[in-house]
């Protein structure tokens, strides 16, 4: 048995689960998140990423214990992370038909927060290239692109960004869940194909 | 069937919105079928066979049952004894085919990955150790890889009740095709060849199954249509009516999760047995391996009769398909092509010589456009080849041949009509929106550069919104009498005049709810955002055949729109009392949600006023009206008659047809064998568009399957093992592979439907893999190559550009 000790969305979280439970299925199964799901388990579909520290993961490839001492945040978490990137991004997402079935759309925004926090005026390609490690069966791609495009936009007027939409977690920590990690640890492009 | 001429200017269909599912998905509200748990759920492990084709001598599974967490774990012979197997369209044949398809294999595995058992226990960690640990004997038997090995004489028997591996072959010449061929100046001829793909979504198929001590069954799933939970109980022994299938969210279908019965007869029984709630969800290799959602595999031995100047005269063709080791969806993927089969051509003439034969490959289901994908494949291929053949441009040979405007509704030689469209136009303003001319001068200079692009052109028909004869048209007669199709919705307004609409099929993804409220809106006046929607059960559903097709936007505007009118007259009984006035002299104003006396503003009966009335004021309800405001209504396919009993015509079987013309532009990198897209431009026609950025997506993610198809997926089998077993060698795009794809929409209304509207969730993916294949075999011109197969890899090109 592992003990994992670790803030998942801003609420800490303290689970014995086997050795061998790989971060997805700990977020799913013991700690009730609902905004990861599985679609390959191999690392591939990009489905299951969630932030570590807020760099990308894919979730199905960690071990929950190699999360411990870390701060998680998944697509339900990240407006008390991000209150105006996410805003911006669940709005432009909306209104620019990024979304049809859903099941890649955490993913997609968890990464596209990511590039946009790099790069706040990322065009076309470098959001085209950043999302490859993301499959969509559905949309083909086009309108996520322009999401993310629209969504730079309204938060380089982040004075008008819409209110953030998000729970306010009760009890769990009130400090920074921290800077990002180093890129040299685990991240979206180390699991990549 | 109200032609737009007399519909008043819309006011919500047509206007750019966002959807409604966009805002519960956008904050990971999307619950699928692997997010649901009820109290006490058992997870299940399927033991599968490694063979493609063994008897199943012995199931040891002493070892396994008293392994931790294990509750139960079920052969296929015990579960014989609980159920009969499931039912599937091969009962529709007339005597019944013999191709059982039970909940696990029972005397024989079919093929490589076929459950033969399974095993509940309280965590998938544990069912899966477990199923490891049943022991199987079999007896290996000689493999049937392919359709010729299915037809070789002495070859090996799938199915000992059908006495052979051939499941059925017809012979159809609609028209004078012989005499056609015989008088033509040239005939062109093709082999070409379809793959085994899939539409591989991201969410596998799933399904959790409560089986109620009192006798009924209840079933979350993520199956895309209700139709298959309503003929689980005849396989179960229990009523048919205390099945309540549960939908959910669905993470994309594109065909594979519409008729899946045996995960969930296996996770009934194990229910039954348990007394828990028993799920089973696909791993991705389970899915692609043994997941029974493969598209159309087949070949064809194409023949196209042409005159001297380019004018078709007659097309027929040979099409072997393989169907893998069952026949559950009969023989639909060759039947909806020839809705479309004669292409937007002005062809008179069809042959069809269709052969359908069983493997060891998992039994097909369908893929986005039920073999239309591959059909208009090789349509376009022989044009172009009748285009090169004879020295005439490849876009001049189809403006000859496109059916002219004033020739709607058109009749094809299968009898099946093409409710209206606008060819010619579609193909003179796709060159202009692409920059025909300027790529080709583009292409000229990057010739002589040695490099080299190619630009395709197709015009393909996208029909959508089959009627009932779909099913089972080539079994040559009907023993269910069945001609309904149909789609049911249930809307109330409630007291306080709020709409609420309840949808009797699950969404896969698709905006059903985004178009139920368009339409309600349009109808109704309300504000589509205050609509609730929420889906009925399998139970209380009415008649449908699901979310498939591309059908839902023209079923559903149908049922929604059979519905609003249903509601508006049962308010007018109201509405006159209180305007004391005559029914007959009232109007209806959709815009102001209103009654008011016909050609009289004012005084108006808002709808909360009537609404109020209903619920709450019962004496004084004038006669003729009741309490309360509710309708379900089913709507009818919109236009559809039988088929010929000889055989002749197969009636209106699929009249609501879309178009579309696609240039895509290529460069062939011949150094790498890579293909770059540098534009994609369609005018695309799917008659009134009722939500532009909906349209826009089906159309951007049907046409990213379709470059899958044309350029790297592909199922393959060596000796009965498939070779793409999960992502990492079955390549779907990613978002580099992917180009903006550049619409223009024409709407050309189709004269049978609700707004007009046509079907658009396929058409994408049936279009775009001739265009790209095109592109590639133009932009190889100097190389002199002709593809008539996909995918073409760079390994293709490679050999290509390369070889002596």
């Amino acid at each position: 048995m592992a003990h994992v000790d670790l803030r998942v969305d801003g609420i800490r979280n303290s689970v014995a689960v086997d050795d061998r439970t790989t971060l997805a299925d700990c977020l799913r199964d013991h700690l009730g998140c609902t905004a990861v799901y599985l679609g390959c388990e191999q690392g591939v579909c990009g489905a299951c990423t969630v932030l570590l520290d807020e760099v990308p993961v894919r979730s199905c490839l960690m071990l929950a214990a190699q999360a411990t001492d870390h701060n998680v945040t998944t697509l339900a978490g990240l407006g008390r992370l991000d209150p105006a990137g996410t805003a911006a991004l669940q709005s432009a997402f909306e209104s620019e038909h990024a979304v049809q079935c859903g099941f890649c759309t955490p993913g997609m925004i968890l990464v596209a927060r990511t590039t946009l926090r790099e790069n706040p005026s990322a065009g076309e390609s470098a959001i085209r290239d950043a999302i490859h490690g993301n499959l969509c069966r559905c949309t083909g791609y086009q309108q996520i692109i322009e999401a993310v495009q629209a969504a730079g936009r309204l938060m380089s007027h982040s004075d008008d960004a819409p209110a953030a939409d998000h729970p306010v977690a009760d009890g769990g920590a009130t400090d920074d869940d921290g800077g990002a990690t180093d890129d040299d640890d685990v991240t979206e492009g180390s699991a990549a194909q | 069937m109200t032609s737009t001429d007399s519909t008043p200017a819309l006011r919500v269909v047509g206007t750019r919105r966002p959807t409604r599912e966009s805002h519960r998905l956008v904050r990971g509200g999307g619950k699928y079928v692997q997010d649901i748990h009820p109290a006490g759920m058992l997870h299940t492990a399927m033991v599968r066979s490694p063979h493609p084709h063994a008897r199943i001598v012995r199931i040891d599974t002493s070892e396994a049952e008293r392994m931790p967490g294990v509750h139960a774990v079920l052969t296929g012979s015990a579960a014989a004894e609980l159920a009969k197997p499931a039912f599937t369209l091969a009962a529709f044949h007339d005597p019944p085919l013999p191709i059982p398809l039970p909940a696990l294999a029972v005397d024989k595995a079919r093929y490589a990955g076929e459950a033969v058992a399974a095993v509940a226990a309280a965590t998938r960690s544990q069912a899966e150790d477990a199923a490891a640990r049943v022991v199987v004997t079999y007896d290996v038997l000689p493999i049937v890889a392919t359709a010729a090995d299915a037809l070789a004489p002495g070859a090996p028997v799938l199915h000992e009740g059908l006495g052979s591996n051939l499941i059925m072959s017809r012979h159809y010449d609609f028209g004078p095709v012989g005499e056609l061929f015989t008088a033509a100046a040239h005939v062109v001829r093709r082999r070409l060849r379809w793959p085994r793909q899939t539409g591989a979504p991201l969410d596998t198929f799933g399904c959790i199954c409560d089986w109620e001590s009192s006798g009924g069954l209840t079933v979350w799933s993520n199956l895309q249509s209700y139709a298959l939970l309503w003929t689980l109980g005849d396989s179960l022994g229990i009523p048919p009516q205390s099945v309540r299938g549960l939908p959910c969210d669905i993470g994309g279908s594109f065909g594979g999760k519409f008729w899946l019965p045996r995960p969930i007869l296996v996770c009934a029984l194990l229910s039954r047995i348990t007394g828990r709630p028993v799920r089973f969800v696909e791993d991705r290799v389970e899915s692609l391996t043994a997941g029974e959602s493969h598209g159309e595999d087949r070949s064809y031995d194409a023949e196209l009769a042409v005159t001297a100047d380019g004018h078709f005269l007659a097309l027929r063709f040979a099409v072997v398909e393989d169907y893998g080791s069952a026949f559950v969806l009969g023989a639909i993927n060759n039947t909806e092509p020839l809705a479309q089969a004669t292409g937007p051509y002005d062809i008179k003439a069809l042959g069809v010589d269709f052969t359908a034969v069983v493997t060891n490959k998992p039994p097909q289901a369908a893929y986005r456009g039920f073999g239309g994908a591959a059909h208009n494949f090789m349509m376009e291929r022989m044009v172009d080849a009748a285009a090169d053949e004879l020295g005439i441009d490849r876009v001049d040979i189809r403006r000859r041949n496109l059916i002219p405007p004033e020739a709607f509704p058109y009749r094809t030689p299968t009898g099946n009509l093409y409710d209206s469209g606008q060819y010619p136009k579609a193909l003179a303003d796709v060159l202009e929106f692409a920059g025909y001319d300027r790529w080709r001068r583009r292409q000229d200079e990057a010739r002589a550069q040695g490099r080299a692009i190619g630009i395709g052109v197709v015009t393909c028909q996208e029909r959508s919104v089959q009627g009932a004869s779909a099913l089972w048209v080539m079994y040559d007669q009907n023993p269910a009498r069945g001609s309904t199709s149909a789609e049911s919705v249930t809307i109330r307004i409630d007291g306080q005049g709020h709409v609420r609409i309840a949808l009797h099929t699950p969404s896969v993804g698709t905006p059903l709810e985004t178009v139920a409220a368009t339409v309600a809106a349009e109808e109704l006046g309300v504000d589509p955002d205050e609509i609730a929607i929420t889906f009925a059960d399998s139970q209380l559903a009415g008649p449908g055949l699901g979310t498939t097709a591309s059908r839902m936007t023209v079923m559903l505007a149908g049922a929604v729109h059979g519905a609003a009118e249903n509601l508006i007259e049962q308010m007018r009984t109201i509405a006159a009392d209180l305007l004391e006035a005559d029914p007959s002299d009232l109007a209806w104003d959709a815009g102001r949600s209103a009654f008011t006396v016909l050609g009289v503003p004012n005084p108006t009966v808002p709808l909360a006023r009537i609404a109020h009335r209903a619920y709450a004021e019962a004496l004084a309800l004038p006669d003729g009206s009741r309490t309360g405001l509710e309708c379900t209504f089913s709507y009818n396919h919109p236009i559809y008659t039988m088929p010929e009993p000889d055989g002749s015509s197969w009636g209106v079987f699929c009249p609501i047809v879309g178009h579309s013309a696609h240039v895509t532009v290529v460069e062939v990198d011949v150094e790498t064998g890579q293909i770059h897209f540098l534009d994609y431009a369609i005018v695309h026609d799917c008659g009134t568009v009722l939500n532009p950025d909906a349209v826009r997506g089906q159309l951007q993610g049907g046409i990213a399957q379709g470059i899958g198809s044309a350029l790297s997926e592909v199922l393959e089998y060596t000796d009965g093992y498939l070779r793409q077993r999960d992502f990492r060698s079955y390549l779907v795009p990613t978002s580099i592979d992917i180009p903006a794809v550049r619409i223009k929409h024409l709407e050309t209304p189709s004269p049978y439907t609700r707004y007009g509207v046509k079907g658009v969730g396929e058409g994408g993916r049936m279009a775009a893999p001739a265009a790209v294949i095109s592109a590639i075999e133009d932009a190889l011109r100097p190389w002199n190559v002709r593809i008539d197969a996909v995918p073409v890899t760079p390994e293709d090109v490679l050999h290509w550009t390369t070889s002596e």
